[in-house]
């Protein structure tokens, strides 16, 4: 009962095929191999799988594949440019914001759908939108400060 | 799960494991086999030491040495033949092996092999054991079934590795292939001789039993190099128990029946369950349950909405309050709740002005509560009271000093008790009530009064198993509140054992217990203002249904003398595929989409599905088939329009928080959107999806019947519209139709004069509300209040006005502020 799939994703177009009821964070990963959106609680909980779907964060365990045919997906695989890190990654790794790693690619492209807005963050908006994310590793404050760093140098 | 059966001859049959330490890596499992007069030892240890321990093993368990007449050999491997040599000198016994291994062995220790076997041999002793053999690990490996005591002595076919048994690692195989072939056929239901097996479920074979699991603790960082030096002293013997493969012959071919019970105390309360898990109680019904620990006050509202089967749980405030929902089966007839406080308090009278976290208003440890104080003359409105929810959060609260006191069970009371705080007093000591019910709704024993059956009886054959075995239930205890101490889990056990009279050990309770119960409950509503829908005198059979439990104990009582559970012919379960299909609907119209939805079977729509797929993620939801909404751009929209704001019901939460118009004209919505769940839910879900959905918890259904809102639908009947206050009928459930879809929120603008403000107690960041509150009131020129909408979640299945808005009205604003 495999349907095929094409979407793009990070610019690039993909096809694949999955199952009706595979999560999109499956398919990424198993189907197009593209290993950095992480797995955590696959319930919508712990935010390690979000991705940007048509320009939005969304967490890819509460979408099926199917529901993104055709579809815009940005993984943290697409942030980096011609070897050279991502503003955000930038300053995730000057404030020391990752630690264990593990909800690094969720907080991200957190990070990043906020940003993609546009607007200056405040602590406050940051805070809020990276609230679906949990961190073990306890690194908010980096990670808060690291958003913001990278708020006054993005485009 | 060994140690479980140790003590529990099954029909004159029984397994010792002696547990054997191989230097500091793990331990080694020789299994002693033991029927009427012979024992067969399987797998020796490593050396003379481990001989010496199945020695003491065999003598411990009351049989000569004479007694073991047979050494079944799994395989050749020094770890599991060591302590051949010394036994052979001090025993007289013979040895069995496969052909394959059976020439190193007789290199290695010096002595014969006496039985040579190819598998697919049936040995007569303990109810028959079959040889199977399962090559691999080595050539020669061999495992063993036994049919009668349900379990399967599979070597190192498989192994342990922390919460999963798996197939023995590719580096500890001679040839991986053939390893993952043997396991496949144990699985298969055709493999060895007399099995009988459902279809193979990966996920149930595998799951960690028992006490397996440091075993392989560190495997993921050893290197495989270093893993094959230590292979040598490495070494594993699992036993795999209640496998598919290993269920009795009268199973035939069918599949386990899932069943979920929602239950809102972990902890003890829960054991009796895990014993009919765990001792294959549900498995002979051909069930297989599930226990999932909910929120306190979801979990008679998820029974009823058919979302799970059955429920443990104090229902009786639930039912009063119109929940189609039974009492099946008791487990205790006194209350399980200790008072337990902070070290500085040490009688009832000094909780005045204290804090003490409590379920939530209605809840029966909170009714418990009341009624503690008002034995002790402390008067209620002194003490103040936080709404904390589900047990583990109140005892959280009580170690971190946030509350002072708390009502919890005497598992946690003995935890704390160890931390020092106080066991101030037990409930039961001042009140006799229900306390843990097995319950299901009514629609399952209309529809499926013999899956009631077969669960009650099941779930009895546990709880009947816990009051009479002590040590045994001492142990489930530890494994449930994660102690170590059997002493302290028989304390508990005595305690618990305590809180059931003999006619509740078997499921019932008395007339006069179930009378004073209901008007207990019904009194303590009344106090604290709960809604009970049932008007006059409650009859017993409006609350408990005993029908399950008296034709269980009548043919126990029948058949008394031969042992309970034998394995009767059962019917054809039918197993709920977890498969689905989603259809996307291409309409941009709202009729296209009706027909879609009216010619699929039992669909499910699917709007964001930022909670009907973690829903399905976790079996509570199990759609057929989904109808994905989310891109009718039609029902999408936020439009003012004749003093009314309009939206469209899969407009995002997002959208309606980033709303210029809604941010002035509806703030309260604004707040209400802005506190759903976290960016990505929002980014995703809609107001649509959120008030169909309906749970007690949710943010929009306050805030709807606050303002008076209606919702609009569509069907096949065509348009209508509901007003708020009739939408919402019961826990997850509208007043839609199956075949109808809500299409629109329309919103009435309040006045100028007027102000709305919504409130969320949450536990962290993106929680369900513990509770909220959502207030709009105007008032007139003369700063009188002339309208006011008030509405609370949490507090009920559905949002609740918590007193009559005229109350209010003429009010005026105070001066002072």
């Amino acid at each position: 009962m495999a349907k095929a799939i094409s979407l793009t994703v990070n610019g690039k177009a993909y096809s694949g095929e999955a199952e009706p009821r595979t999560l999109l964070v499956h398919f990424l990963r198993d189907a197009l191999r593209l290993t950095g959106t992480h797995v955590g609680c696959v319930v919508g909980r712990c935010g390690a799988c979000t991705v940007l779907w048509n320009g939005i964060a969304v967490k890819s365990c509460m979408i099926f594949a199917v529901q993104a045919e055709g579809d815009e997906i940005v993984t943290v695989e697409g942030l980096a440019q011609d070897q050279r890190l991502h503003p955000l990654q930038e300053a995730f790794w000057k404030n020391d914001a990752v630690e264990c790693g593990y909800c690094t690619p969720g907080m991200l492209m957190s990070a990043y759908g906020l940003l993609s807005k546009g607007s200056k963050p405040t602590d406050e908006q940051i805070k809020k939108a990276i609230s679906g994310n949990l961190c073990r590793c306890t690194g908010y404050g980096n990670i808060v400060a690291a958003i913001k760093e990278a708020a006054a140098n993005f485009t | 799960m060994v140690s479980i059966l140790k003590d529990i001859p099954i029909d004159g049959v029984k397994i010792v494991p002696c547990r054997i330490a191989v230097g500091n890596r793990g331990i080694v499992k020789s299994f002693l086999v033991a029927g009427e007069d012979r024992v067969i030892l399987v797998d020796t240890g490593a050396s003379d030491a481990d001989a010496d321990i199945i020695m003491d093993a065999l003598r411990d368990m009351d049989h000569k040495h004479s007694d073991l007449k047979l050494c079944v050999l799994t395989h050749r491997h020094g770890d599991h033949t060591g302590g051949l040599k010394k036994l052979k000198k001090t025993l007289k016994f013979e040895v069995m092996a496969h052909e394959l291994d059976m020439p190193a062995i007789q290199k290695a220790t010096g002595y014969d092999v006496e039985h040579v076997v190819k598998g697919g041999e049936s040995l007569p002793d303990c109810g028959g054991i079959h040889v199977i053999h399962t090559p691999g690990h080595t050539a020669g490996h061999i495992s063993l079934h036994l049919p009668r005591l349900k379990t399967m002595i599979a070597g190192d076919a498989i192994v342990s590795a922390g919460e999963h048994l798996m197939v023995s690692p590719t580096y500890l195989s001679s040839d991986p292939e053939a390893a993952h072939e043997s396991v496949k056929r144990l699985i298969a239901p055709e493999s060895g001789p007399g099995a009988s097996a459902g279809r193979p479920r990966r996920r149930h074979l595998f799951r960690r039993q028992g006490e397996h699991g440091a075993y392989f603790r560190r495997t993921a960082s050893v290197s495989e190099n270093v893993m094959r030096r230590i292979e040598v002293s490495r070494a594993i013997v699992a036993v795999l128990l209640f496998s598919f493969l290993a269920l009795p012959q009268a199973r035939g071919a069918e599949a386990l029946k899932k069943i979920r019970i929602a239950s809102k105390a972990p902890g003890e309360s829960l054991v009796p369950y895990m014993i009919s898990q765990r001792l294959g109680f549900y498995r002979e019904e051909g069930f297989d349950v599930d226990v999932i620990v909910t929120r306190g006050t979801v979990t008679t509202q998820v029974v009823v909405s058919g979302a799970v089967d059955y429920g443990n749980g104090g229902s009786i405030p639930a039912i009063l309050g119109g929940a189609r929902v039974k009492i099946i089966q008791v487990s205790t007839d006194k209350p399980s709740q200790y008072l337990v406080v902070s070290p500085k308090i040490t009688n009832i009278k000094q909780l005045n002005g204290k804090t003490v976290a409590i379920s939530d208003a209605s809840g029966n440890s909170t009714l418990l509560f009341r009624e503690l104080l008002a034995k002790n003359g402390v008067a209620v409105e002194t003490v103040q009271m936080r709404a904390l929810g589900e047990p583990s959060v109140r005892f959280g609260a009580l170690l971190a000093g946030t509350v002072d006191a708390t009502m919890i069970t005497i598992g946690n009371a003995r935890i704390a008790q160890a931390k020092g705080f106080r066991i101030l007093a037990y409930s039961g000591d001042y009140v006799s009530s229900l306390s843990a019910n097995l319950e299901t709704s009514d629609d399952k024993i209309k529809s499926a009064p013999d899956e009631v059956y077969r669960v009650v009886r099941a779930t009895l054959k546990g709880q009947i198993f816990y009051h009479r075995n002590m040590s045994e239930a001492a142990k489930f205890i530890m494994e449930a509140l994660r102690i170590n101490d059997l002493n302290e889990a028989k304390e508990i056990w005595r305690e618990r054992d305590k809180q059931a009279s003999e006619l509740a050990q078997i499921g019932r309770a008395s007339e006069e217990v179930m009378t004073v119960n209901i008007e207990r409950v019904r009194d303590q509503m009344r106090a604290v203002g709960a809604t009970s829908r049932i008007k006059g005198p409650v009859t017993l059979d409006q609350v408990y249904d005993f029908s399950f439990v008296k034709k269980r104990m009548t043919k126990f009582a029948a058949a008394s003398g031969t042992r309970c559970a034998t394995n009767t012919a059962r019917k054809r379960c039918n197993h709920v595929s977890g498969k689905f299909r989603i259809s996307e609907s291409q309409g941009n119209r709202g009729g296209d989409r009706v027909a879609c939805a009216a010619t699929a079977t039992t669909p499910k729509l699917l709007a964001g599905g930022q909670s009907l797929v973690p829903m399905m993620k976790l079996r509570v939801a199990r759609p057929k088939y989904l109808i994905d909404i989310h891109r009718i751009a039609d029902l999408n929209y936020i439009r003012e329009e004749a003093g009314r704001i309009r939206i469209g019901a899969m407009t995002r939460h997002v959208q309606i928080e980033d709303s210029q118009i809604i941010g002035e004209k509806l703030p309260i919505l604004r707040e209400a959107a802005s506190e759903i769940g976290d960016a990505q839910v929002r980014n995703r879900g809609t107001i649509g999806g959120g008030l169909v959905e309906a749970d007690p918890s949710g943010d929009y259904g306050a805030v709807v019947l606050a303002l008076n809102a209606e919702m609009k639908c569509i069907g096949p009947g065509g348009e209508r519209v509901i007003p708020a206050a009739d939408f919402f009928t019961f826990a997850y459930t509208t007043a839609l139709q199956s075949d109808e879809i809500l299409t629109e929120v329309i919103l009435p603008i309040p006045q100028s004069s007027s102000a709305g403000v919504y409130l969320k107690l949450e536990r962290v960041a993106g929680d369900f509300a513990i509770a909220s509150a959502a207030v709009q009131l105007s008032v007139d020129p003369n700063d009188a209040c002339n309208q006011i909408g008030i509405r609370v979640t949490g507090a009920g299945t559905v949002p609740q006005r918590p007193c009559p808005s005229k109350s209010f009205c003429g009010a005026r604003r105070s001066r002072r502020n």
